[in-house]
């Protein structure tokens, strides 16, 4: 090593390292292929995803069902809270899918939750141990993000929700990709704003439709429940219960943050 | 503004919009430092234009997501590098990435002040030395100082914090040292 490189500090190696002429590859041709491709493909709006036939045909009902009701009101409000955004629109459209819980990908433990997200799971206080543990890994234009989803079952403090046997079911998003979007009704809807401890939380009540990407594509819920959203770091939560705000934002609370 | 490039913001507004050559242009601007990444990343130049070229599609679909507050180029590079990661696992062998210097006449005419007083011993001791690294840490070396993305981009390329970024690229300079120390 010569003299010169030995006696640089950092920056003067980052310097040099710069200024060095690397013999990278010919760059192809990518804008003829790239732009083939996409006027091909269709546009931006137009997703295609690989699902059976039988998932496609539900699919596109559902989204018939989102067209019919996009084209009668457009969103006036909306909130993006990284993985899940939220439109407020005038009015609730007449048809709405019967009610269900969102799909929940595959029952994995705790601990492989927390490695799914690269965090503790937000346990919350309130509510104790899950029952139940669920994750998906869903493909996003920035690589595979995760969602966790914890379920505790109802029980005389927990009213169950719309027949799904739980009390309570907490989502956890990671990452900024918009994996859900929920449409709150004006005409039959709540949405109210409270900041707790610097974080600024979104209560939502009222019947309402989450679109909610997930590894087997695009999935279509009505959700019964009253619905609390909040972000922590990277990762957005979304409490779904019967209970009041104020209960709700306890167990939200005592969800802590990382 | 007749004749003269658009900036990236309205390019990546405009291509937000619907205007395809909007995107085109965006492309064209960003081919080359995206198809480099993805080189870097899968050390093969076939699934490099592959993964560039899927890049470019994806984030052609994700535009409505796309933040126009924010830049442009790492958010692309992001994607493109995830992709490349993507099909870089999926890859049964990968060839060991092998920098080297351009030849004398791929140079510029009129070489930078900098880059003259390099002796050519000296950027071979360093290219070589490159070589020697484990991948992650020419990785982070390459984008940082071969590339010349900014801390921040290379954050957003590695898809770690910056403070990670930062301690990575320390290591990286601090492993690089120890080889340029060591017998050739």
């Amino acid at each position: 090593m010569s003299e010169r490189l030995r006696s640089m500090d950092d920056d003067g190696l980052g310097a040099t390292l710069s200024t060095l002429d690397i013999e990278w590859p010919s760059t192809p041709h990518l804008a003829a292929t790239v732009m083939a491709r996409v006027s091909t493909q269709g546009h931006p709006g137009l997703v295609r995803l690989p699902l059976s036939r039988p998932k496609r045909i539900m699919l596109i009902a559902a989204a018939t069902v989102l067209l019919l009701a996009g084209a009668a009101v457009a969103a006036k409000i909306i909130i993006d809270l990284g993985a899940v955004v939220l439109h407020v629109t005038p009015n609730r459209p007449g048809l709405l899918p019967t009610p269900s819980i969102a799909p929940t990908g595959q029952p994995v433990t705790l601990e492989e939750a927390a490695a799914l997200l690269g965090r503790d799971v937000p346990i919350p206080e309130r509510l104790g141990r899950p029952d139940r543990v669920w994750a998906d890994r869903v493909f996003t234009e920035v690589g595979r993000v995760a969602r966790v989803t914890l379920a505790w079952q109802a029980r005389p403090d927990l009213p169950e929700i719309s027949d799904t046997r739980y009390g309570a079911v907490l989502m956890v998003f990671e990452g900024d990709a918009n994996l859900a979007s929920k449409a709150v009704y004006e005409d039959t809807g709540v949405l109210q704003f409270e900041t707790i401890g610097g974080v600024d939380y979104y209560w939502t009540r009222g019947a309402h439709l989450l679109e909610l990407l997930t590894s087997d594509g695009v999935a279509f819920v009505r959700v019964e429940g009253n619905v609390l959203l909040w972000r922590d770091g990277r990762h957005t939560m979304r409490l779904e219960t019967l209970l009041p705000k104020a209960e709700a934002l306890r167990i939200g609370v005592s969800a802590g943050t990382s | 503004m007749e004749g003269r490039p658009l900036e990236e913001a309205e390019l990546a507004r405009r291509a937000r919009e619907g205007d395809d050559a909007a995107f085109e242009g965006l492309v064209k601007r960003y081919g080359q430092i995206a198809f480099r990444v993805a080189w870097l990343v899968t050390r093969d130049r076939a699934e490099a234009e592959d993964s560039a070229q899927e890049a470019f599609v994806k984030a052609y679909y994700a535009l409505p997501r796309f933040r126009l507050d924010a830049p442009f180029g790492p958010w692309l590079l992001k994607i493109v590098a995830n992709e490349s990661r993507n099909r870089a696992r999926s890859m049964r062998r990968r060839q060991g990435l092998a920098l080297r210097t351009a030849a004398v006449s791929d140079r510029d005419a009129a070489p930078s002040p900098e880059a003259a007083a390099l002796a050519q011993e000296d950027r071979e001791v360093l290219v070589a030395a490159l070589n020697r690294l484990s991948p992650p840490d020419r990785e982070v070396i390459a984008y940082r100082f071969l590339l010349g993305l900014s801390e921040n981009e290379t954050a957003e390329v590695l898809d770690v914090r910056l403070g990670t970024a930062k301690s990575r690229l320390s290591r990286a300079m601090m492993r690089l040292r120890a080889v340029l120390e060591e017998p050739a």
